[in-house]
């Protein structure tokens, strides 16, 4: 294979290269810059910055609707360039290395392995600022924050500022301070609010450990994956294959991201993770719903509370509605038009004068009944029907049970020899 | 020996060519002119609340008289199966003569979050078959459901075997505890009445990240540079931009509905129990004695395929027929080789409906 990396890449190659680079990008942004004004000048910053700088010259020139679209594609060619840069100033510095007789595996252990360490053992802040180095790692997180931030009940991520890496030296102060503030009792007149402050508090210190912990979850998969990118490179090493372009680069760093995260996304550790970290979000958010809608209570304005049971309400309705046009829709209508039909036939037909004398008549009939005297034979009657009934009770024999088997007419047997009375009676 | 055979004028070169496909990009992107989704002519033939039945306009003369109702995931919108006249599963079907009705869920809001399943399998679903019935004279319909609405047009089928000549499903979901579900092992523990009582409709964005987050770097990174690579070719650009349409152009779910699906699905696994109660109702999937056609993708990371390949383990059917799409969730529907499938369903359906 041909060699054409002659030149150290650390050496003035890299800075005439990004010489070459500036140049193009100048010539980009003298373009686009002559359509706006007030544009800084390109400096000697990194590729990320360079990037930056152009789009901020470019902006103006771009239709507003496509700028998040843009910045999107920008972000990712930053974490693509920034990412490629950190492995590429590796790779080369390695083939320095091959070149001089040494080791070259060894050499790439050891600064994978150096890598490693920085990611599990720097500081929060350090950590992250490692994160953004490589760029991607950022994304499920960023995209989290966002995520949550879209469902707060306050716009914007309003804990960002009070998260633990950006608290940094001070936050292991700021959790004894909590935990005091927590463990006092509340009296008197304030003692539910006091509790209630607590209890929120309390839930969001909750959310921090949880989000907290799942970011640590995603440096166990930075290094696993630094790892499997070690094993990639070997591996083509090995075969004696090259790395040629910086996208094979990024592509195979994406591929071994992508390979840890599936492994480690399947583990019983993450499911844990990821259930405390909605779980703690959504009991953060609730509290907040409540005191809100205590708030909204004492301004004597709608609550979330009231709202749901009117909406509730509304869905119930709906429901019935749809049930009572549903059974109309089954009516058949055909049927009752032609019994409606033929009940006015009849009515049409009927004598009208002859059904009001018949009327009359019996109207004239009841005004002569003497209610008084009616209701006294009705009474009468009644103590008739009574005495009646009574005596047939008495005379009736007892029921004989239709082809009873023999244990139940021993049973019927003893019922008759219980009840003399009875028994005297069938006997007349 | 490893090499990295980058030299640095080549490296600049890159660069140069990244910012100059974006400077260009940004051009094609101002150029480009609203996204027009959704290819094929149709009619809305019923309303109701933020649903609309549409019926596709037929494109030959002999259609199927048994016409097919399409019931997509209430996660996606009606285009999804009809992105552009060259990725559209709906076009296929009517030029394979199908008559093609779709359900479109509308963007549910706060007013939506009672409704829950039995809303939408026994009331929704229920009324646009019953008016695709009463338009055709027709005691039975055919029924395609795609994903969520597959497991939808399932419990449907099992509950109103009656109204349903064919069934056919597509990357559904049945078993939810298969061991490659990752959906299922993440909502395991999750507090889903917590979530419902705190959020009400479940936002689009929680879905979206949910779905981004199974393959992240692919989805959220590589997929965007990749884009960079084709900015400076409109068509292609647009086709980008579709699909990115296509992906976050997501409804928030209707709270009660939600709650029911994870719990009762991903977490307990009752459809595959005989075990999920619909409204009054238990889904027996041995009551789908109808045809059925499952297809189900290979590279599916959404919904395994053992998820969706379990169906022929519980349904009811004699007469059952599974097919393997090769490719994902998505590719299913508006791939090169989708489009390619069509024409066996068709011909599935053309054999079962007369």
């Amino acid at each position: 294979m041909a060699e054409k990396n002659e030149r150290s890449f650390l050496g003035g190659d890299w800075l005439d290269a990004q010489q070459k680079y500036w140049q193009a990008w100048s010539e980009l942004y003298q373009k686009s810059a002559a359509e706006s004004s007030g544009a800084s000048t390109p400096g000697t910053q990194s590729i990320g910055d360079a990037l930056e700088l152009w789009w901020k010259a470019v902006t103006p020139a771009a239709a507003s609707r496509t700028q998040p679209f843009m910045e999107k594609l920008l972000g990712q060619g930053k974490s693509y360039f920034q990412a490629t840069d950190q492995f590429s100033t590796l790779l080369s510095a390695l083939t320095d290395v091959s070149k001089s007789g040494e080791d070259w595996q060894h050499a790439l252990n050891a600064r994978f392995n150096e890598l490693k360490s920085r990611l599990e053992h720097a500081s929060s802040e350090a950590q992250e600022s490692l994160h953004r180095m490589f760029g991607f790692w950022e994304l499920p997180l960023d995209t989290w924050r966002r995520t949550a931030s879209s469902m707060s009940v306050m716009p914007g991520d309003l804990l960002s500022p009070l998260k633990p890496e950006a608290m940094g030296p001070v936050a292991g102060d700021l959790r004894k301070t909590v935990d005091k503030f927590l463990s006092v009792p509340g009296v008197g007149y304030t003692r539910e609010s006091q509790e209630q402050a607590q209890e929120g508090v309390r839930l969001w210190s909750e959310y921090q450990s949880a989000l907290q912990e799942y970011n640590s979850a995603f440096t166990h998969v930075a290094v696993e994956a630094l790892e499997r990118l070690r094993n990639k490179l070997v591996a083509m090493g090995e075969k004696d294959e090259a790395i040629t372009s910086l996208r094979e680069l990024y592509d195979l760093w994406v591929e071994a991201a992508e390979e840890a995260y599936a492994e480690y996304v399947f583990t019983e550790e993450y499911s844990d993770a990821y259930a405390r970290l909605v779980n703690a979000l959504m009991a953060v958010k609730h509290h907040g719903q409540r005191v809100i809608d205590e708030a909204l209570g004492a301004l004597n304005m709608p609550t979330r509370g009231e709202l749901d049971s009117v909406q509730r309400r509304n869905q119930e309705l709906r429901r019935e509605v749809k049930a009572i046009k549903h059974q109309l829709d089954d009516v058949d209508l055909g049927v009752i038009n032609e019994r409606v039909v033929a009940l006015s036939s009849e009515l049409e037909g009927a004598d009208l004068n002859d059904l009001r004398v018949r009327l009359k008549n019996l109207q004239g009939e009841l005004e002569k009944i003497d209610a008084v005297r009616l209701d006294r034979d009705l009474a009468t009657l009644r103590e008739e029907l009574g005495r009646l009934l009574a005596a047939k009770q008495d005379a009736e024999p007892a029921p004989q049970p239709e082809r009873a088997p023999a244990k139940a007419a021993t049973t019927k047997r003893s019922a008759t020899r219980r009840s003399p009375r009875r028994a005297a009676s069938a006997g007349k | 020996m490893l090499q990295f055979q980058i030299r640095p004028d080549e490296l600049a070169q890159e660069i140069q060519s990244f910012t100059g496909k974006l400077a260009h990009g940004l051009e094609t992107l101002t150029e480009i002119g609203e996204l027009d989704v959704g290819a094929s002519e149709r009619e809305v033939v019923y309303r109701e609340d933020k649903l609309a039945l549409y019926r596709f306009k037929p494109l030959v003369e002999q259609v199927n008289p048994v016409p097919l109702l399409i019931v997509y995931a209430l996660v996606n919108r009606p285009y999804m199966a009809d992105l552009q006249a060259d990725r559209s599963i709906v076009r296929r079907l009517l030029e394979g003569g199908q008559d093609v009705y779709l359900i479109d869920w509308g963007y549910p809001d706060g007013s939506d979050k009672y409704l829950t399943l039995d809303d939408y399998i026994n009331g929704y679903i229920d009324r646009c078959v019953d008016a695709i019935r009463h338009r055709h004279g027709l005691d039975k319909i055919n029924l395609l459901g795609i994903c969520q609405g597959g497991t939808f047009s399932l419990c449907y089928s099992a509950l109103h075997p009656d109204k349903v000549k064919n069934l056919i499903t597509t990357v559904t979901p049945v078993d939810f505890h298969t061991p490659r579900d990752l959906l299922s092992h993440w909502v395991r523990r999750v507090n889903v009445d917590q979530v419902v009582d705190t959020v009400g409709n479940i936002p689009s964005e929680l879905l979206n990240w949910t779905f981004l987050a199974l393959k992240p770097f692919r989805l959220m990174g590589q997929k965007y540079l990749d884009m960079v690579d084709i900015l400076d070719d409109p068509e292609q650009a647009k086709n980008f931009l579709r699909m990115e349409k296509w992906i976050f152009d997501s409804p928030d779910q209707a709270g009660e509905a939600f709650r029911q699906f994870i719990k009762d699905f991903y977490q307990r696994n009752l459809l595959i129990k005989g075990e999920v109660r619909i409204g009054e109702q238990t889904v027996n999937l041995k009551d789908i004695t109808m045809p059925v056609l499952n297809i189900y993708a290979a590279a599916d990371h959404l919904v395994p395929p053992d998820s969706s390949k379990a169906l022929e383990q519980y349904v009811g059917s004699d007469d059952y027929t599974v097919m393997e799409f090769p490719g994902g969730h998505i590719g299913i529907y508006v791939s090169g080789k989708a489009q390619k499938m069509v024409p066996s369903i068709c011909q599935w359906l053309e054999q079962r409906s007369h």
